[in-house]
C-alpha cells in the first residue's frame, strides 16, 4: 500500500505538491488526471522515492521513503515520461537487463526476464538495437520493458502511451492490466485516459499540486472534467 | 529543488542589472589582475568576491557545492607541488596554496557573474565587444559563446537525469566503478546527442546570422562606475 500524508514539494520556489493525502491499496488501478503542470509527475516519482517530500510523508507498504528510498524502489517500477532520458545502457538488452541486474539475480533469470518484458511489449525485435536509434514508439516500449523485467508490486507508469501507434497501445494495456490481474498496483498518470477507463477502478485528479476530486472514473467522467483540462472519453459524452 | 550548477537565476539584485559587457569586463580584468596578487590582496578580492557574490544571492554554500570537484582536484595538486617543490615543502605547501586560492577567486567570480547573467545577454555582449573587428561574424561567435556558456549547465543538468535513470531501476546498488562507467558513457552520448538537437532546433527556425534580438543591452552611469571600480581592483592586485 502506498500512502501520503499531508505531502508537500516545492520545486524551485513554488509548490508542485500541495498537501496531497492520497491512500492507494495493493492490487488498485489508479488513473492520475490534469492539466499540464498540475503535478502528476511529480506525485510519481515520490512513490518510488527519486523525490521526496518536503513536508509530510510517503509510505511504501508503512515505511516512508525518505528513509528507505531503495526499498520504495524495489517495490515500485516507475517508467518515465520523457521515456528516452530513462535510458541507461547501450543497447535495448542491456538497458532491460540493467533493473534485474541491479536485483542481484541469476544469469539465467535475468535473461528469462529480459525476453519476457521486451515480447511483452512487442519489442523482441529490437534487442540488440542501440537505444539512441530507436523511434518515439519503440522507445516507450523498450522503457517499459525495463521496469516490467524488475516485476515490481507496483507499476507507476507516466504517459505510457504517448508516442504508441495502435498495436503498440494494445500491448502496453494488455500488459498492464495483465499485471494488475496478476495482483500488481497500477498508477497511470495520462491525458489519455480512454483506453483505460474501463479497467481503473479509481481516478485521481491533481490541480495545482492538490487532489481536486478523487472516485470511480465512471462518476468523475459521468460529472465531466473539462473544468480541470482534462478530455473526456468517446463513451461519455 | 536542485539547480543545473551555473546556471542563471533570475533575481532583481545589484549585480543582476550591471550590464553584462561591465561584468564580462570586469571578469577578465580583474581575474588577469590576480595572476600576478601577492597573498594578500588575493585573500582581499576573495573576500570582496564573497560580499559581490552574497549580494547576488549567490551563497557560498551554493558554490562550494557546485565546484567541489575542483576544489578537490586544486587540493591534490597543492599537495602534490608541496611534496615536488625543490624549495621544500613548506614554500611549495604556500605556493600552491596561494595559486590555488587565486583560481578559486577567480572561479567565484566566473560563477557569480554566470548565475547573474541572461546567457542571451553574454551572447549580446560577445558580439558587441567582436563587432569593430572586421571580417568576423560576430553573431556567430556571440551564438557560439552562448551556447557554450549553456553547455556546462547542460551537462550538469543530463547528469542529473542520468542519475534519475538509474537510482529508478535501482543502479545506486552497483559498484562505484559500474556506475562512474554507466554515467560517463550514458552522459557522453546524451550530451553530443543532445547538441545535435539543439543545433537541429537552430536551424529549423531558421537560424541566421543576420539576427536581431528581443533584448538590448543599456549601458548606464554605474555600469562604468563598476568597471572603474573592477580595474582599480586589477591594478592594485598588480602594482601591490
Ligand atoms: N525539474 C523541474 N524543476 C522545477 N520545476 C519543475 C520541474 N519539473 C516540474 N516542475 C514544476 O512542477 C509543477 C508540476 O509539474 P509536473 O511535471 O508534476 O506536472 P504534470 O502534471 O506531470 O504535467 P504534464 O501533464 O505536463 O506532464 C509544474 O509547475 C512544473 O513547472
Ligand atoms: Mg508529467
Amino acid at each position: 500500500m502506498i500512502r501520503f500524508e499531508g505531502v508537500a514539494h516545492e520545486r524551485d520556489g513554488e509548490r508542485a505538491l500541495d498537501g496531497v493525502s492520497l491512500e492507494i491499496d495493493s492490487g488498485g488501478f489508479v488513473l492520475l488526471l490534469g492539466r499540464n503542470g498540475s503535478g502528476k509527475t511529480t506525485l510519481l516519482r515520490h512513490m518510488n522515492a527519486l523525490l521526496t517530500p518536503d513536508e509530510g510523508s510517503v509510505l511504501v507498504d508503512g515505511v516512508p521513503t525518505d528513509e528507505d528510498g531503495e526499498g520504495a524502489r524495489r517495490k515500485v517500477g516507475m517508467v518515465f515520461q520523457d521515456a528516452g532520458s530513462q535510458i541507461v545502457a547501450e543497447t535495448v538488452k542491456d538497458d532491460v537487463a540493467f533493473g534485474p541486474e541491479n536485483l542481484g539475480l541469476e544469469t539465467d533469470e535475468i535473461r528469462e526476464r529480459v525476453d519476457e518484458a521486451v515480447s511483452a511489449v512487442g519489442a523482441t525485435a529490437l534487442l540488440d538495437r542501440s537505444p539512441y536509434e530507436l523511434s518515439g514508439g519503440e522507445l516507450r516500449r523498450v522503457a517499459l520493458a525495463g521496469v516490467l523485467a524488475m516485476r515490481p508490486d507496483v507499476l507507476a507508469l507516466d504517459e505510457p502511451l504517448a508516442d504508441l501507434d495502435y498495436e503498440g497501445e494494445k500491448a502496453v494495456v494488455e500488459r498492464v492490466v495483465g499485471a494488475n490481474q496478476d495482483g500488481k498496483t497500477v498508477v497511470v498518470a495520462t491525458h489519455d485516459a480512454e483506453p483505460f477507463v474501463d479497467l481503473a477502478e479509481r481516478a485521481v485528479v491533481l490541480e495545482d499540486g492538490s487532489v481536486a476530486e478523487d472516485g470511480t472514473p465512471d462518476e468523475l467522467f459521468s460529472r465531466g472534467l473539462e473544468g480541470y483540462g482534462v478530455r473526456t472519453p468517446c463513451s461519455y459524452r | 529543488m536542485t539547480r543545473p550548477k551555473f546556471a542563471y537565476r533570475d533575481g532583481d539584485t545589484f549585480v543582476h542589472g550591471v550590464d553584462a559587457r561591465a561584468k564580462l569586463t570586469a571578469l577578465v580584468v580583474v581575474s588577469l589582475g590576480l595572476t600576478w596578487a601577492s597573498a594578500g590582496v588575493t585573500a582581499a578580492v576573495g573576500v570582496v568576491t564573497y560580499l559581490v557574490a552574497r549580494s547576488a544571492g549567490v551563497s557560498a554554500r551554493e558554490l562550494l557545492r557546485d565546484v567541489r570537484l575542483v576544489l578537490v582536484i586544486l587540493v591534490v595538486g597543492t599537495v602534490a607541488r608541496a611534496v615536488s617543490d625543490p624549495a621544500g615543502l613548506v614554500p611549495g605547501a604556500v605556493a600552491g596554496t596561494v595559486a590555488s586560492a587565486r583560481f578559486v577567486v577567480i572561479i567565484a567570480l566566473a560563477y557569480t557573474v554566470s548565475a547573474t547573467t541572461r546567457p542571451g545577454d553574454i551572447r549580446l555582449a560577445v558580439e558587441s565587444f567582436l563587432e569593430p573587428l572586421p571580417s568576423v561574424e560576430e553573431t556567430d561567435w556571440g551564438t557560439m559563446f552562448a551556447t557554450a556558456a549553456r553547455f556546462f549547465p547542460l551537462v550538469f543538468e543530463e547528469s542529473r537525469r542520468v542519475r534519475d535513470a538509474r537510482k529508478a531501476r535501482l543502479g545506486e546498488r552497483r559498484s562505484w566503478y559500474s556506475r562512474v562507467r554507466s554515467t560517463a558513457f550514458t552522459l557522453l552520448i546524451r550530451t553530443f546527442r543532445r547538441a545535435d538537437t539543439v543545433a537541429l532546433a537552430v536551424e529549423a527556425r531558421a537560424y541566421s546570422s543576420e539576427r536581431s534580438s528581443l533584448r538590448g543591452l543599456v549601458w548606464e552611469r554605474t555600469d562604468t562606475a563598476f568597471i572603474l571600480v573592477a580595474c582599480s581592483v586589477a591594478v592594485v592586485a598588480v602594482v601591490v
